[in-house]
């Protein structure tokens, strides 16, 4: 199911928690300025990193697609995020 | 696209090059649907073997579903050291549940603390991953 070995810990994983944190500091000040501070951003960058973060270390294929389900479904919502700005619907559709 | 109803044929010249494009994907679909053997026949060993596999898992139990009858199912929880190795996924499935909760009990002007929250979050499991390295292996043993 779940291998835990250096492979998972020093490139993957790692990299999308750096990743993430990139893109909570820069965000914060943009979703300010957009008056949209709801705690289910955060939430949601946090959800997708744990499935990249378990996809990393997954030894089936299932497992896998399983992960890369619960980090995708973060992600699609996040890509419409503001539901009021015409780009991020065009992002979701 | 401009000025078409919807339900209503399309004479522009894109929309044309457009349907054009997905047409091969269209014919694979419809080939895919309509003679499925060409596809399906190459799966058929790997099938067999899973089906074998399966088989065989059904005369002869899981190891580690006997050892849980023989001892207790006390061993199929995962030890301490097992949770330790995904130390950092529940620090980030706790820190992601936590905004959502105080979002309910949370006034508009204090939404701005759900930033270093996460923040505080994803270092905390940076810190997790450091300590979870120190212990490789399988997740579980029923794995």
């Amino acid at each position: 199911m779940l291998t835990i070995d250096g492979f998972r810990h020093v490139l993957p994983s790692p990299g999308d928690r750096r990743g993430s944190l990139l893109a909570v500091l820069s965000s914060s000040g943009y979703l300010r300025r957009e008056n949209s501070r709801g705690g289910e951003f955060y939430a949601l960058i946090l959800f997708s990193i744990v499935g990249q973060s378990i996809m990393a270390s997954a030894n089936e294929l299932i497992h896998d697609f399983h992960r890369l389900k619960i980090s995708s479904i973060a992600s699609y919502i996040l890509a419409g995020y503001l539901r009021d700005r015409m780009r991020a619907i065009t992002r979701v559709h | 696209m401009k000025g078409v109803r919807i339900g209503e044929p399309s004479h522009d010249g894109a929309d044309r090059a457009r349907v054009g494009r997905d047409l091969p994907l269209l014919i694979l679909m419809v080939w895919m649907g309509t003679f499925t053997q060409t596809f399906l026949a190459r799966d058929q060993p790997q099938n067999a073997r899973i089906l074998g596999r399966l088989k065989r898992s059904q005369t002869h139990p899981v190891p580690a579903l006997a050892e849980a009858k023989r001892y207790g199912y006390r061993q199929l929880l995962p030890t301490s050291s097992e949770y330790i190795r995904v130390l950092p996924e529940i620090i980030l499935t706790l820190m992601g549940t936590l905004p959502h909760v105080l979002e309910a009990v949370t006034n508009e002007n204090r939404k701005g603390i759900f930033a270093p929250l996460s923040i505080a979050g994803l270092a905390a499991a940076l810190a997790g991953a450091v300590v979870a390295y120190r212990d490789p292996g399988p997740l579980s043993r029923t794995c």
